[in-house]
This record gives structure tokens, sequence and C-alpha cells, in this order.
């Protein structure tokens, strides 16, 4: 008796460390730091990346299909001073898009997207570069509309960048006021 | 020796129950989910999305681009997907029911703005274990703008993504991607 005792709780703590081990890593492993942008994070998930099916899974645990490879795709939930995106707060996004055939923007919430912003309904400044309000309130311009409540995430998707694998510089994102 | 017992059984059970989570549950979550989003009837056809559904599957698409997707399901034979897209930028991918994206085109390596796919599931066995591993995906030439593509899982998505250069081409680049097919092969 003692001794299937002991054999269940091996197999259950077993089952309970696999299952917080793979959710933890499917959350997190993936997630690099832009080199010179640590607030950007860049979600590895080249095929030949060894935390693929963890970035395969986190995408597709969410019901969402992952970005294609032909992209890089980069996620934020802080503005340039470090703090946590605020959805009473209104934040600018500017700064050049490096160099790729397009580029799509989103606010994420959850399982969510709450809006979104691709680059053929974007209005550039003169010197190509872009400026997009994050704001739950209509603002004039480029604007992703925040959440009306929660801690929302910025993504950036780069479609088939001149640059693959090399670091890339995106935008900043900086508190105008809450 | 008894502890090593315990020890080694815990070891088992862990690296089982992580690699089922990763490996195989998400496949099964996910097929559930995307039919929520699509509704009963969706395989094997190729659907235009609304914004809405744009905006619930794919986080790296903006809701005024224009997507078409095909559930495809090889457990009663191959499917084809045919499209004749718009000129200007297009990417085309499939993705196994894991999200292991398996091929990929874009309208810069396909030269032309047709196309058709062939796809198939992996014959053997051990394509069908690597895939679990790996991308596993495999595609052959057929023809002038045709390709063969095996894939190792039964179930999956093609994904067809325009991005509208511009709002006033919206309808006319819709109205050709509307045209793209997805069949079962007789």
């Amino acid at each position: 008796m003692r001794g299937f005792l002991h054999m269940m709780f091996a197999i259950l703590a077993g089952v309970a460390a696999g299952w917080i081990s793979a959710v933890s890593l499917i959350e997190n492993y993936g997630f690099e730091a832009v080199a010179g942008q640590p607030q950007w994070h860049e979600r590895r998930n080249a095929s030949d990346h060894p935390a693929a099916p963890y970035a395969f899974g986190y995408f597709i645990n969410q019901g969402q299909v992952p970005p294609p490879l032909t992209s890089r795709h980069f996620v934020r939930s802080t503005d340039d001073d470090g703090a946590q995106l605020r959805s009473d707060c209104i934040y600018q996004v500017a700064g050049k898009m490096p160099p790729a055939r397009r580029w799509s923007m989103a606010i994420l919430l959850g399982e969510g997207t709450v809006s979104t912003l691709g680059a053929g309904e974007t209005v550039f400044e003169p010197d190509g570069s872009v400026r997009v309000e994050l704001s739950s309130q209509p603002v004039p311009g480029n604007r992703l509309t925040l959440p009306g409540s929660g801690a929302p995430l910025l993504s950036l998707t780069i479609h088939d960048p001149a640059e693959s694998d090399a670091p890339l510089s995106l935008p900043g994102v900086a508190k105008v006021r809450c | 020796m008894g502890r090593f017992y315990w020890l080694l059984l815990f070891l088992a059970s862990a690296i089982a129950t992580h690699a089922a989570y990763v490996l195989y549950y998400p496949g099964y979550n996910f097929d559930n989910k995307v039919e929520a989003v699509l509704g009963g009837n969706s395989t094997n056809k190729m659907l235009l999305l609304e914004p809405a559904q744009v905006s619930r599957l794919f986080p790296a698409y903006s809701v005024s681009d224009i997507v078409a997707l095909c559930r495809y399901d090889l457990t009663h034979g191959p499917v084809a997907i045919s499209a004749k897209l718009p000129r200007g930028y297009w990417t085309f991918s499939i993705f196994t029911v894991k999200g292991r994206q398996v091929y990929s085109l874009t309208d810069a390596q396909a030269g032309e703005n047709t196309f058709t796919v062939d796809l198939s599931q992996s014959p053997d066995l051990i394509a069908k274990v690597k895939g679990a591993l790996d991308d596993g995906g495999e595609s052959e030439a057929i023809g002038e703008a045709g390709w063969r593509v095996e894939t190792p899982e039964t179930k999956g998505l093609a994904v067809i993504w325009v991005p509208v250069a511009d709002p006033i081409f919206r309808s006319t680049t819709l109205q050709a991607v509307r045209d793209s097919r997805c069949a079962q092969n007789r």
C-alpha cells in the first residue's frame, strides 16, 4: 500500500512538473530582447530555432495562427521609460520602420486583438517615418485603439524584412499623458 | 535503489507530460478554436475572412488586409488549392494544425500571380514522426506555376494574405481573391 502511494505521488508530481514547465516555457521561452531596444521582444518561431515548438504553442493556445516565417514578430508591454502600458494613458509610437515589404501593428489584450494598423492605411511623415497614437479615445492622425481596461501589449510584425536575421531598429513608444 | 526508482518515475512522467502538452495538446485545442471562429462545415473550402475573423485569428495582420483561408482535411485524400491574385505583395502559407508552417510562397518567389498547390499527407511514418519534431514539410514544383506539397499532419490551414496597398484598391483586390479555390481532389 505504501509503495503504491509512493508511485502515485511520483507520477502526479511528475505530471505537475511537466505541465508547469511546459506552460512556463510556452509563455516565455523564445522571446529575445532586441539589441539596443530591450523593451521590444522578438518572438523566435523559425522552425530551426530551439524555441519553435514553444513559439507555435504560444500562438495556437490562444487560437491564433503564428506569424509567417517570412516575417519577424515583436511585442512590448512597456513604454520607453520601462513603465507598463496603461489603457488610461496616451502614447506615441514614433520613428522609421525597418526596410521591409510591409509592416503591421496591433494592440493585443488576453486572447484577442483590440485594434490593428497596417502600412497601407497609415499616413506617413514627409521623411518617411511614422507617428501613431495609442489611445482609448479618438485622436487626430494615425491611431491604435487601446482597450478600456487591462494591460495591453503592442505588437509589430515586419513582413519580408530586408534584414531577415540582423538586429532591426524599431520605433520608440513615448508616454504623452495620462 | 528505491529512491532512484521513484525519481526515474517522476522524471518519466514529467517528460511525457511536457512533450504531450507542447507537441500534441495545442493542435487539438487549436482546431476547436478555429472551428469556433469559422463555424462548422468549413473544411476544404476557401473562405474569405471578415475583419473580425482576421482580428481573432491573425495577430500579425491588419483587419484591413484581405485574408482567405482553407481549413484543409486530408483524411479523404489530397486537396487542391488554386489562386489568381492581383499584382503586388501577397503570401501563401500552409500551416499544420499544430501551428508549424510547412510551406511558404510569396509573389516574388512565385514569379506569377496564378498558382496551384496540390496538398497531400506524407505517406510514411518516419515523415509523420519527424513532423512532430520539426517543420517536416516537403514540396516540389509541378509544371509552370504549380507545386506539390506534403504535410506531416492530416489537418491544418492554408492562408492567402494580400495586404491592401491603398483602401481604394480594396474592392478589386477582394474580387480577385474571392476566385481562389480549395477542394478535395477527385
